[in-house]
């Protein structure tokens, strides 16, 4: 409670950092908002900046991004359908048909409102239950990474349910993606073929923009030539259309949860944690069918999810000085590079830091929704300049992002290769989400499975002193074989009805 | 119509020779190296103990012609990828690789590749050095080795080890101390991805016991989440001065972790003259040593050559047991 009042007063008697904050967030949401140039790039790029301003201003301005940077990805994804950051890649799924369908200002106001949900709850988990959650993040090991891995695997059955075979070759692509690279538990070497360059893997922004960004480019060049009907916003509110929005609170929720609960988590990511919710949402939906096809519920279930992330990952970085995802991993740079030791301690040495951070990240969200609201008319505009000009631009923003993440010309060819396979792909009608979900989920499931079997010395019996783990696999054999007895039921009762 | 076509021609003409004058004015002699900032791979993501190390000193650096680095992070395969990056570039002097030498031997060592890219490139000098130290966790009660020792003898196959990944010195070195104590064969070692992932095990009382950078650890020591039991290496920490080294125990194990910077093979000695005294400056700076020993590290600027010597020494120690590594996996 202490190092909010502290925070409070830390930021709000420098103007510098209001400064910071405001431009923070609008840098975030260009960054956001052009695909290619992701939130991760805007802070890494600032990173070196921040040296020279004291802590406080420096880790301000990160937050700012970061939180921008989330958000402004469903921009593009709701107006193009190319998410403009990765995490908002299930955002495109349902914000763009319904920005298709004349309704793109609700699809935005939408995104923009679970973005600040997200965000908000998953600050007031910071301010007010952060130290008893952090302990979360030390109560999981290989065991429960693992079956956690597991159930969003599970979970993601109903996403290849439409085609179930396509969905799975789909998915083993994935996997056969996330396998590449020196395995980290033997240290052997897959599928490099003895090149230097794949040792590393392919690199995670590189594949998924070049799958969703450069094949969607391609696939709407096919009607480049063609007369474009230009998006107009229609009304747009400071609240969102609410009427819309019926049966939005499921999926908020478990945003929330979902988002801020895999934050906490070093070991999962931002994206693991929109797939999962996205799909625990269409489970629990009443209306699952219209998933995919301009489902507000699908909107908030991708935005709130993936801004909670950011909130999340904060918790273990305050109380703990532990990263939860790759963002905050950059944000202990900014602590070190001060002589900050980012750890338990700091609480009680640096609370002024502490505070700033939580404070920072709570005010963020609350600007992103107002700038975002803003700015919104503007980027609908950028997006009516014909597609002939509007391409080009996207596309050197992709590759300039790609390569400026981590410097290196193979992950351009990584990005190229992986849009042209998608682009064919998708041509067979295999969608690219359960692509996305062998690749993220995969190499989770295996390399905690690998480690928990090391730590036990290959007794698997070792995972039934685990409460924890043993609960989410025994959901997750039920999601497998829900659909199995639900068809044999249905199949048994139509038999009693023929009789 | 005419007239334009003269105006086209003369900016033509104009940009070929602005260009050239461009080229003349980048040839660079040895005499004024650098004439243009250098770039630094530092092989790692933005944020983590290499980068803000190499950041740190570029504050300090004084090099001629108020030049200075340029960090380029090439993040990858523990290191590897921006290590092989720079083995690749070219030997003009405005390519460096900020690197840990025992990440580098690593690489080799672990059959990540067959160059023995710790003698192809060339080392400049040392920087700082960091240090491995075996740590354990409040929940386990101990304090010293010997309860360790007692304990692990008493319940065999009981005991789980944290590493920092697996088929690298850091495992090596991880083996060695725990053969030395005599535990080897009862206490399973587990290898993590990162040193932050081995903490939050150690904390998290996944394992018992830890073998961890002292970047790493020393948050949560001073917290007292973590207990520090023995360094490895011929002399104690200066950030950690209580805890014993393995040297005054008699452990035959003393590989520290130095911190240094390469350059591609065949760059000139001058060139790399001029990096290694700029280098060297900067360590004696009080204010550096201050913030490098809040960083977890301590100064230790060691010139290339007599590092290199040092290395060479460790890899004979080392090479062995990578060979044991190998067959077990």
């Amino acid at each position: 409670m202490e190092a909010i009042i502290v925070g409070f007063s830390e930021i709000f008697s420098d103007p510098m950092c209001l400064v910071l904050l405001a431009g923070g967030i609008f840098l975030g949401i260009v960054f956001g908002c052009i695909p290619g140039l992701t939130a991760t790039l805007g802070v890494t790029l600032m990173i070196p900046f921040t040296y020279s301003m004291t802590p406080v201003q420096g880790l301000t301005l990160l937050i700012a991004i970061y939180v921008g940077g989330i958000s402004g990805g469903l921009i593009t994804a709701t107006l193009i359908n190319i998410p403009g950051t990765p995490s908002s890649i299930f955002t495109c799924y349902d914000g763009y048909p319904m920005a298709h369908n004349g309704k793109p200002g609700q699809a935005l106001s939408i995104g923009v409102f679970a973005s600040l949900i997200g965000g908000t709850v998953s600050a007031m988990a910071l301010f007010f239950i952060a130290p008893p959650l952090s302990k979360i993040s030390l109560i999981f090991g290989n065991w429960e990474y693992f079956s956690v891995a597991l159930l969003g695997l599970a979970v993601v059955i109903t996403m290849a349910s439409d085609d179930l075979v396509k969905g799975l070759i789909g998915a083993l692509l994935g996997i056969v993606c996330g396998s590449i690279g020196i395995d980290a538990v033997s240290g052997a070497q897959r599928l490099t073929f003895g090149s230097w360059q794949l040792m590393s893997g392919l690199q995670s922004t590189a594949l998924m923009m070049g799958l969703f960004a450069i094949c969607e480019i391609l696939v709407q060049s096919h009607t480049l030539g063609k007369e474009k009907k230009d998006i107009h916003l229609g009304k747009m509110s400071f609240l969102p259309p609410i009427r819309e929005m019926k049966g939005c609170s499921v999926p908020i929720l478990l945003g929330c949860l979902y988002g801020t609960g895999i934050g906490i988590l070093p070991g999962i990511g931002q994206n693991a944690a929109t797939l999962i919710t996205y799909n625990q949402a269409k489970k629990l939906s009443k209306h699952p069918e219209r998933f995919g096809h301009g489902s507000p519920e699908g909107i908030c279930a991708s935005e709130t999810s993936n801004n909670a992330v950011n909130g999340g990952a904060l918790i273990p970085l305050v109380t703990l000085g532990i990263p939860g995802d790759l963002t905050t991993a950059a944000l202990i740079g900014g602590l070190m590079i001060h002589g900050l030791q980012p750890g338990p301690l700091l609480f009680k040495t640096n609370i002024d830091v502490v505070g700033a951070i939580m404070v920072a990240y709570f005010l963020s969200n609350i600007v992103m929704y107002v700038m975002e609201l803003g700015l919104i008319r503007i980027f609908v505009k950028a997006v009516n300049i014909k597609f002939s000009y509007l391409f080009p631009v996207i596309l050197m923003f992709c590759l300039l992002g790609t390569f400026a993440l981590n410097n290196r010309t193979f992950d351009l060819w990584v990005l190229i290769i992986s849009g042209v396979a998608a682009y064919i792909l998708t041509q067979f009608k295999v969608d690219m989400a359960p692509v996305i979900l062998g690749y993220i989920l995969g190499p989770l499931v295996e390399k905690y499975f690998r480690m928990a079997m090391t730590a036990e010395n290959g007794n698997f019996g070792a995972v039934l002193q685990r409460p924890i783990a043993l609960v989410c696999l025994g959901v997750a054999v039920l999601f497998l074989l829900a659909p199995i007895f639900s068809a044999s039921f249905r199949k048994g009762r139509n038999r009693l009805n023929m009789a | 119509m005419n007239v334009k076509g003269i105006l086209k021609g003369s900016l033509c003409v104009m940009m070929a020779g602005a260009m050239l004058c461009g080229c003349q004015s980048s040839g660079s002699s040895e005499a004024d190296y650098p004439s243009k900032s250098i770039n630094v791979i530092v092989p790692f993501a933005p944020g983590g103990g290499s980068d803000v190390l190499t950041r740190s000193m570029m504050e300090y650096l004084e090099l001629p012609n108020d030049q200075n680095f340029v960090v380029i992070n090439v993040d990858g395969a523990a290191g590897y990828t921006g290590c092989q990056q720079a083995f690749n570039s070219a030997n003009d002097g405005y390519t460096l690789l900020a690197h840990n030498p025992m990440d580098v031997v690593s690489y080799t060592l672990g059959g990540t590749t067959d160059v023995e890219l710790y003698k192809e490139l060339e080392l400049i000098c040392g920087i700082a050095d960091d240090f491995n130290f075996l740590v354990t966790n409040k929940q386990s009660g101990w304090t010293s080795l010997e309860d360790v020792i007692e304990y692990v003898k008493a319940h065999p196959g009981e005991v789980k080890v944290g590493n920092t990944g697996s088929m690298n010195c850091n495992m090596a070195d991880c083996l060695r101390v725990l053969d030395a104590m005599g535990i080897k064969d009862d206490v399973t070692v587990v290898p993590y991805d990162s040193g932050s992932d081995n903490k939050v095990a150690a904390m998290g009382n996944h394992v018992q016991l830890s073998v961890n950078t002292g970047a790493d650890i020393q948050a949560s020591v001073e917290s007292g989440d973590l207990v520090p039991l023995l360094v490895i290496s011929d002399r104690r920490s200066k950030s950690l001065p209580d805890v014993p080294c393995t040297k005054e125990v008699g452990y035959d194990v003393v590989t520290t972790k130095p911190r240094g910077m390469y350059a591609p093979k065949g760059t000139s000695p001058e060139k790399i003259q001029v990096i290694s005294d700029a280098i060297a400056q900067v360590c004696s700076n009080e204010e550096f040593q201050q913030k490098v020993l809040s960083l977890g590290l301590e100064v230790n600027f060691v010139p290339g050559s007599e590092l290199q010597t040092k290395i060479d020494g460790w890899v004979k120690d080392i090479a062995p047991m990578f060979d044991e590594m190998k067959q077990e996996a």
